[in-house]
């Protein structure tokens, strides 16, 4: 299984430059790890519908707030709650000059 | 989202997103943009009034720029004229910050025919754009590394929270003709932090809170951390009140990691600190030697650069950096390469984007 998941997210890093410029998928879908195959599924599937659709808006996302031109990302709150735990503050302590001294890097 | 290149030139593209990237790419490379379904579906159709008064910044910064916007406001057509620079004034609508109109500005500033220097008012803090400290303090010393350093300047004269401003910032940045292409992949460790605790219109001892607050997280890591608490009076505070914390990493290669927190209804300024201090550290651990924030500013010097091949290492891309990626081949035709920067590491989610630097060459500058 491991190495399943190795070679999965290899496979994926090394692809994105051709995710980037050979596909038509959407930023948001590459970040979440779609592959071509996946969206085209999905594109067909929206095209066998009935004779009506929902458009879809692109104005807005899905909990209805307006999308802006912003390069501030705006901050998830509860994904901070994470820095309460100790091992996780622990956890990037090899990122700073004080996590050097001592030797032991992974 | 896909765009084509017509017969006369004019690149299109759709949809309201992304705007300010676009007429940058327009205005840098000459070519005639169209730009249709702005919000074609929404109730409100049309562009919004920053984003009108964005374009009317920078029809006074371009000499001959026409900016043709369509009866409904759905569709604009930009022809990019010269960059002039110059001694400019503008007033921003308080619905956007003023780093939503200096973000564009910082692009084109260096490649204007004259030294630009901007006044700029309105709100200097929200939670959508870079704030004015950020800027400041983080966007600047990026444009350092691609040879822009003296004269860059961002004075911040009067602040103005949200939602009624009142703020006041200078900007100047000086001409270049070339830019030095980056080679920038280590991205070292972290050797102190600094910050800006700024309260306007508020009691100034909620900075002094905020900053206690911040290194109640932060001290565990690194001794060295200074957060200056910036007390303006007066005039000089705004028009409403409001208060924010700004905080960066510096590494030993000089790397800057940056976050920011702005005071909410209610919130007290140790929630503020919190968030602040947590989210940089959510910064620190996305890695690389820019984060997001920056991204399209560097991808857009290095496709600007020499011609060479010009290396940058970044953490996770964002979306907005990947549509301008697919925008700057539309536009310039230079296509990025993305890999990862530790094949070895799986834990590692660094990449290494590279790309030839088109050699642009800033032909507005006036010959001295």
């Amino acid at each position: 299984a491991t190495e399943q998941f190795r070679s999965r997210t290899r496979g994926r890093l090394r692809d994105l430059t051709r995710l980037i410029y050979g596909t038509d998928l959407t930023p948001k879908q590459i970040l979440a790890g779609e592959t071509e195959k996946h969206s085209r599924g999905d594109a067909r599937d929206d095209e066998e519908d009935d004779l009506f659709h929902i458009k879809k808006s692109d104005t807005f996302t899905a909990d209805g707030r307006e999308i802006i031109d912003r390069s501030k990302e705006a901050v998830r709150i509860e994904s901070l709650t994470e820095w309460e735990d100790e091992e996780i503050l622990e956890s990037i302590r090899r990122l700073f000059i004080t996590g050097v001294k001592f030797g032991d890097e992974p | 989202m896909a765009s084509t290149l017509v017969n006369n030139a004019v690149v299109k593209f759709s949809g309201h997103e992304h705007l300010r990237n676009r007429v940058v790419l327009s205005l840098l490379s000459g070519k005639p943009i169209r730009i249709d379904k702005i919000r074609s579906d929404d109730k409100d159709p049309g562009l919004r009034d920053y984003e009108v008064s964005l374009l009317r910044l920078l029809e006074k910064i371009c000499n001959g720029m026409v900016i043709e916007i369509s009866y409904t406001g759905t569709t604009i057509l930009i022809k990019p004229g010269i960059i002039n620079g110059g001694l400019v004034t503008h007033e921003c609508p308080t619905s956007r910050s003023v780093g939503y109109f200096l973000e564009p500005v910082l692009m084109l500033a260096p490649f204007s025919k004259k030294p630009l220097n901007l006044t700029i008012t309105g709100v200097t803090t929200d939670d959508k754009d870079l704030s004015v400290d950020l800027l400041r303090t983080v966007t600047l010393p990026h444009l350092q590394l691609f040879g822009i350093s003296e004269g860059v300047e961002l004075k911040i004269k009067k602040r103005g929270a949200p939602p009624l401003g009142g703020g006041e910032v200078q900007f100047s940045c000086p001409i270049v003709r070339t830019l030095k292409i980056i080679n920038f992949v280590e991205p070292g460790k972290i050797k102190r932090i600094r910050g800006i605790a700024h309260a306007v219109r508020v009691s100034p001892q909620l900075s002094h809170r905020m900053v206690e607050a911040a290194r109640s997280v932060l001290n565990r890591y690194i001794p060295d951390i200074y957060i200056h608490t910036d007390v303006y009076k007066g005039q000089d505070s705004g028009k409403s009140p409001g208060f924010a914390l700004t905080l960066l990493s510096e590494s030993t290669t000089s790397a800057i990691h940056c976050a920011e927190a702005v005071s909410q209804p209610g919130a007290s300024p140790e929630d503020v600190a919190l968030v602040a201090a947590r989210s940089l550290l959510s910064e620190i651990r996305a890695g690389g030697c820019v984060d997001q924030k920056h991204q399209c500013l560097v991808m857009l010097m290095m496709v600007l650069g020499t011609e060479d091949v010009g290396r940058c290492r970044i953490g996770p891309l964002s979306e907005r950096s990947i549509q301008f990626m697919r925008d700057i081949r539309d536009v310039f035709g230079t296509t990025f390469k993305v890999v990862p920067a530790d094949p070895s590491d799986l834990d590692s989610k660094d990449l290494v984007i590279s790309c030839y630097g088109t050699g642009y060459v800033n032909s507005n500058r006036s010959v001295a």
